[in-house]
């Protein structure tokens, strides 16, 4: 049968499929709306660039798995600026900019449509989701959620949200963590953005790839450290 | 309008009122006025669109949440520059913005929604330094408006010594716009509800007006307890050249700045007739003008005047009126009175006093104006303030005050 092999000593066949490598899809969903100009969206190139070595040493402490990275857009339009599922070894950084209007719901659309089956297949592991916004929507956001919510991975994902800026819509956000346990990540300045980017770039995908049958221990220690990250808020500038 | 220039900004941090426009007016382009109904999406857009301007964001949301953009394109064609600053006043009373910054809120979204740019709001500010040139400090102002608009030449050029019944009221045409509305607490509304009733005579009356007055004690700042609110710097206080307030010009009933007194039951709703004043710095003679809409859809201007005695317990008083729509070149259709009682009451309790002129007869009437009975207070001043008083007009029914018309703010 096609994808097995046959073990010429012993005889039995073994799938392959108990062997395969899983898939930890990583996304990030940025908000590059008008209000993200200038530092913030300076801010958020720097922190992601400088986040990739923490994302990669948080692969590697997971060999077992596949760490695959994309990269969402949205403003006026949603944009797949890294579209093709890439190796967080090869992932790169090209910067954003910023200007438009926050399509939020839209992006939660774009995001439902890449979480299927058929455009992730193989053995998955909960993917990890990261949505940076610093808006508000400008669009139906709650439309585009709940029709995230409704695709075969999107409830299933790990959803963590960080909050640019003391203005975003926290409350949009905990929707779409959909666990009121997580808190999104606030981060008020450059420095703490820096922080939030790095922690959701490596934490959540350990918990991600933890076994199976611990994901409400792995949810609670979400939890605490997304709250242990809030309480070190640092200076409010945005 | 007092800012000099609109399209300056009001200070550090701030935009020009066209730059905030013009964005604004791009937003409502593109998404259409129905975007205003929500409000995290309005305020999305305009971080997006204009995501340095966090101050003027701000001002703009103050505004939106006093509902002045709703009230706006709720406008039947151009707002006026009265109906704005009324606005500007609401928001500085009720949200405690600086009129400066209020003006500025209101202009942005009265440009982007009415489509006026900075530049067509210019009158507005001509009409303003106007206001500010007809107020009793401009006396060659005020000589001007009195000479321009007067009613026709049965009108007395100046009134009659004090104590005398004046034949007439003093050649001071109405004002037919607004000026800014003060802060105006909502909590003494009822007091239509109160003369409405058929039972309703001078007592309820009274109480009526005791009530609003109570509920106006900020803004007449009785008692010397609650200070006036802030106003505006410039008012349009009287109408002047530049916007010319004749009564040629609300001729028309079916034009939108025609204002009348208002019926309803919230005292920030009743708007605020500009001109009153003491004739010849007097301070026991007050004259006031308003507009009254009837049940048959009559808009008639009158002119109240009002001559106390040296006590302020009484005194006499005439009343002039005028169908708009003979206001251009009808001086032939003024009606008068005769010489007729003003009666003053004190209410005990709240030592705000209250007066009272009724037009049992009319000398002529060739507008047939309908009688009223109009009373009037500026709280608990002996004499009259020609400033922030309020009235009210209602029907004569026999010899009683029965349903309200309109009331106002002077």
């Amino acid at each position: 049968m096609s994808g097995d092999v046959m073990n010429a000593a012993t005889g039995p066949e073994l799938s392959t499929a108990g062997l395969a490598r899983r898939q930890l899809h990583f996304i990030l969903a940025v908000d590059c709306s008008g209000s993200m100009m200038g530092e913030r969206i300076a801010s958020l190139n720097y922190a992601v660039r400088s986040a990739i070595p923490a994302m990669r040493a948080a692969a590697a402490d997971n060999p077992e798995n596949d760490v695959l990275v994309r990269v969402l857009r949205f403003a006026d339009e949603v944009k797949w600026t890294v579209e093709t599922p890439v190796p967080v070894d090869q992932f790169e950084w090209t910067d954003l900019t910023a200007g438009g209007e926050t399509n939020m719901g839209a992006a939660f659309v774009a995001l439902a449509e890449a979480l299927t089956p058929e455009k992730m297949p193989g053995r998955q592991l909960p993917p990890v989701l990261v949505l940076l916004s610093d808006g508000l929507p400008t669009d139906d956001a709650e439309a585009g959620l709940a029709a995230f919510m409704r695709s075969p991975f999107g409830a299933k994902a790990i959803r963590l949200a960080v909050a640019i800026g003391s203005d975003a819509d926290k409350a949009l956000l905990q929707s779409f963590i959909g666990n009121s346990d997580v808190k999104p990540l606030q981060a008020n300045s450059a420095e703490t953005l820096v922080d939030r980017i790095k922690w959701t770039a490596s934490v959540p995908m350990k918990a991600a790839s933890a076994p199976v049958g611990s994901s409400a221990d792995n949810v609670q220690n979400l939890a605490q450290g997304v709250a242990s990250e809030n309480e070190n808020g640092g200076e409010l500038v945005w | 309008m007092v800012s000099p220039a609109p399209a300056t900004a009001v200070g550090a941090g701030t935009p020009s009122v066209s730059e905030m426009a013009t964005i604004l007016a791009r937003i409502l382009h593109r998404h259409g006025q129905g975007v205003l109904e929500d409000r995290r999406c309005t305020l999305g857009l305009l971080r997006d669109h204009a995501p340095n301007e966090t101050r003027g964001i701000r001002l703009l949301m103050a505004a939106y949440d006093m509902d002045l953009p709703k009230k706006l394109t709720s406008e039947s064609g151009a707002a006026s520059e009265f109906r704005i600053e009324q606005e500007v006043s609401r928001l500085v009373a009720d949200s405690g913005l600086q009129s400066d910054l209020a003006r500025w809120a209101a202009d942005v979204w009265s440009s982007a929604i009415l489509g006026t740019t900075p530049d067509s709001a210019a009158p507005r500010a001509a009409v303003a330094t106007a206001a500010a040139a007809a107020s009793p400090a401009s006396a060659a102002a005020k000589s001007m408006s009195v000479d321009d608009l007067t009613w026709g030449d049965d009108a007395p050029a100046t009134p009659q010594a004090t104590g005398a019944a004046p034949a007439a009221a003093p050649p001071i045409a109405p004002s037919y716009a607004p000026a800014p509305s003060a802060a105006a607490p909502a909590n003494a509304a009822n007091i239509a509800t109160l003369a409405k009733k058929p039972t309703a005579r001078y007592g309820l009356i009274a109480v009526a007006i005791v009530s609003t007055i109570f509920g106006l004690k900020s803004y007449i700042g009785t008692g010397g307890e609650t200070p006036a609110p802030t106003q505006p710097t410039t008012q349009p206080v009287q109408p002047a050249p530049t916007q010319p307030a004749q009564p040629t010009q609300p001729a028309n009933p079916s034009q939108p700045n025609l204002v009348v007194a208002s019926a309803s039951d919230d005292v920030s709703d009743w708007p605020e007739f500009s001109g009153a004043a003491h004739p010849n710095n007097n301070s026991n003679q007050w004259q006031f003008q308003f507009n009254l809409r009837f049940g048959d859809g009559r808009i008639m201007a009158y002119n109240v005047f009002v001559d106390m005695d040296g006590g302020g317990r009484s005194g006499t008083g005439s009343v002039r009126a005028l169908d708009s729509r003979h206001l251009n070149g009808g001086s032939d259709m003024v009606s008068s009175t005769p010489s007729l009682p003003v009666t003053r009451e004190l209410q005990s309790s709240s030592k705000i006093y209250f007066n009272r002129i009724v037009t049992s007869s009319w000398a002529k009437n060739p507008s047939r104006a309908p009688n009223v009975c109009v009373v009037f207070s500026s709280g608990n001043q002996q004499r009259f303030s020609p400033d922030n008083g309020i009235f009210c007009a209602f029907e004569l029914q026999g010899n009683t005050c029965g349903q309200k018309i309109g009331c106002g703010r002077l």
